[in-house]
């Protein structure tokens, strides 16, 4: 049984099966359908994770390469959702990542709306501070917060993505959320 | 901050889309890295050779370590350790791979890379492994207990193992500990072994991806991940052994108890079987246990996981690698049909579907009986206790009669089945001993309420 999770408006249904198990059987063309449909998630994960400083696209291009390489075991009529699983391999990539470079970095000003190009100011104080909170966030919780609220993910498939009890996914993204209601109440006064 | 609409998210921090060509990119990189992959494997091959030249070219590597605050230390590629302030360790590991290492105080977790032999020395309790995840924690003793016990341990040394198998030794023969186990080792007590192992990782998909719908395997977890989990799993026992604390000293408050006269056994309860004995009983003691409306019930463990085989009872009975599953089996066997047929009782009892598929397995026989008027629990229990005796007949349908008859009747055989399916795995002797080891429910009720005279004529539906 398939866990329900929120759908997004310019976010197709998962992959057709049979363009999957041609996928799983090496198909080139089923290949390429498969990374034209799911890239854009793994992009704004990876990216938001990151920011765009960091080596996003490789990222990219490793969750995929992995994914390729342990697709033949995917059960399709699993409970996991590809989308999912894929989310799973790009969050622990960028875990990792953020590992690497050492403390959560701090936000990157690049990465911040040029106020200009955004409609009303408060709207662009806002994104700023969101960027700037989550930029704040350790790693885990990053992922464990980016998941829910970007991607839509339930409880139950972040933990299984993270790889924590629910207890715990729980508690870092009640955390996340009370670090960010903290930073917001800053930038807004 | 409630959860958003991942619509609006996108929105209120939008991202650059996907680079033009990514597909394109993707699918040749993994193309040239399955062409490649054959030269990796030659050249691997001779990389091996080579590092193992090198390997056997080189002297022993040492060095110790105290650090004030949390260190990883790579223990020359054997394995990874992090000590936490105040360790202390110090490790040789020679040309061949063999590592030996002294941890004399404080709290280090190994991640120990396959290769030769890997002993973690803790004030006397060796830890031996192969290629593990574990971690020992040195803890100093109250002095007076300490000098009592001699100079064998000076502290205690608790092991608990993350990832595959490490051999624990206190001065005897050493104590496997497999992935989810934990080990103390204090002076005097070899090694006790505190954990079941908990509950295999689900599995992964090929090259160490994770699997489909499935968790992560130790191996994907991090230290923190894994000490999380571990110091949830103490705080579960630890809360389980207060509980049980709580229960022995009801236990003792109720032995101390003088029975009431109400309690007291009828004159025709003598010859009774002794306590706790819940099979193999003489035809006199089933007598004097229908005279006295009781019945005794053994079942294995109602838990919500399966059933696990102990490596503690596995070596106690000295099952064979064939047998050991064999037995797990018969147990879950007769585990799982107790189950079904409890929730079908339960669900015939309340017309509750969600409860019965809900409540965990171990409270239904109390929620079955409760749903039930205590009259006919007592009329049940007394039934039963003479159709064992062969006072009354039993009825020709088996499942015929009230819910706590039926019940009664059916809990009452609960253990002989499961003696019945680990014989031809184990013998009929051995069988029985497994039925008295598997740490299951034991239940003994007994008491008339009203007088005994067997029915003539018992009426079942």
């Amino acid at each position: 049984m398939r866990v329900p999770v929120k759908s997004r408006p310019d976010q197709p249904a998962e992959i057709d099966d049979l363009v999957l198990l041609r996928a799983q059987r090496g198909d080139a063309a089923a290949s390429r359908a498969l990374v034209e449909r799911y890239q854009r998630p793994v992009f704004a994960l990876l990216s938001r994770m990151l920011g765009p400083r960091a080596p996003v696209e490789d990222l990219a291009q490793e969750t995929f390469l992995k994914a390729f390489r342990a697709l033949p075991g995917f059960d399709r009529s699993g409970t996991a959702r590809l989308s999912t699983w894929l989310l799973t391999i790009a969050s622990r990539l960028a875990i990792d990542e953020l590992r690497r470079q050492g403390a959560p970095e701090e936000p990157v000003d690049d990465q911040l709306p040029d106020e200009r190009a955004l409609g009303s100011f408060d709207r662009t104080a806002l994104q700023r501070a969101l960027i700037r909170a989550v930029g704040q966030l350790s790693p885990e919780q990053r992922a464990a917060f980016l998941l829910r609220e970007a991607h839509g993910l339930s409880y139950q498939e972040i933990a299984l993505a993270l790889g924590l009890e629910l207890g715990t996914v729980r508690s870092r993204l009640s955390r996340a959320k009370a670090a960010l209601r903290a930073a917001l109440e800053d930038e807004h006064g | 901050m409630g959860d958003l609409d991942p619509g609006d998210f996108d929105d209120l921090w939008p991202v650059p889309e996907p680079p033009e060509g990514f597909a394109r990119r993707v699918l040749a990189r993994r193309t040239r890295r399955s062409g490649v992959a054959a030269a990796v494997a030659v050249a691997a091959c001779v990389l091996l050779v080579t590092g193992g030249l090198w390997w056997a070219a080189r002297g022993p590597a040492s060095g110790s370590a105290n650090p004030l605050s949390r260190s990883t230390i790579d223990l020359d590629g054997r394995a990874i350790a992090v000590a936490e302030a105040g360790a202390s360790l110090r490790w040789t590991v020679q040309r061949g791979g063999a590592a030996g290492i002294e941890q004399p105080s404080g709290d280090v977790f190994y991640r120990v890379e396959p290769g030769g032999p890997f002993v973690v020395n803790a004030n006397g309790v060796s830890i031996s492994v192969t290629g593990t995840c574990f971690r020992v924690e040195v803890t100093s003793m109250k002095p007076m207990f300490a000098a009592a016990a001699g100079a064998a341990v000076a502290s205690a040394v608790l092991v608990t193992v993350y990832e595959g198998t490490v051999n624990v030794r206190n001065g005897g023969a050493a104590t496997p500990l497999s992935a989810g186990e934990q080990a103390r080792a204090e002076p005097g007590s070899g090694v006790v072994v505190q954990k079941p192992p908990v509950s295999a990782a689900a599995g992964t998909g090929p090259n160490g991806a994770p699997g489909p719908g499935a968790a992560p395997t130790e191996g994907q977890l991090t230290r923190e991940q894994l000490v999380e989990r571990d110091a949830a799993s103490r705080q579960q026992v630890g809360a389980l052994q207060a509980r049980v604390q709580q229960l022995e000293r009801e236990r003792q408050a109720l032995l101390a108890r003088k029975p009431s006269e109400d309690e007291s056994p009828p004159p025709e309860a003598e010859g009774l079987p002794p306590r706790g004995k819940t099979h193999d009983f003489t035809s006199s003691e089933l007598q004097s246990m229908a005279h006295n409306c009781e019945v005794r019930i053994d079942t294995p463990p109602l838990d919500n996981e399966k059933w696990k085989l102990s490596p503690d009872l596995g070596a106690w009975l000295h099952l064979s690698e064939d047998q050991q599953p064999r037995v797990a089996a018969a147990v879950n066997k007769v585990r799982d049909e107790a189950i079904a047929r409890l929730r079908a009782l339960y669900l015939e009892a309340t017309g509750d579907a969600g409860g019965a598929q809900s409540l965990a397995p171990m409270t239904l026989p109390q929620e079955i009986l409760h749903k039930s008027r205590p009259a006919e629990v007592d009329a049940a229990r007394a039934r039963v206790a003479r159709e064992r005796a062969g006072i009354d007949a039993a009825p020709p349908d088996p499942d015929s009669g009230t819910i706590p008859e039926r019940y009664f009747r059916y809990m009452v055989t609960v253990g002989d089945s499961l003696q019945r399916e680990l014989e031809p795995a184990v013998g009929a002797s051995q069988a029985g001993v497994i039925r008295d080891r598997v740490d299951g429910s034991r239940m003994q009720m007994n008491g008339c309420k009203e007088p005994t005279a067997p029915s003539s004529s018992p009426s079942y539906r």
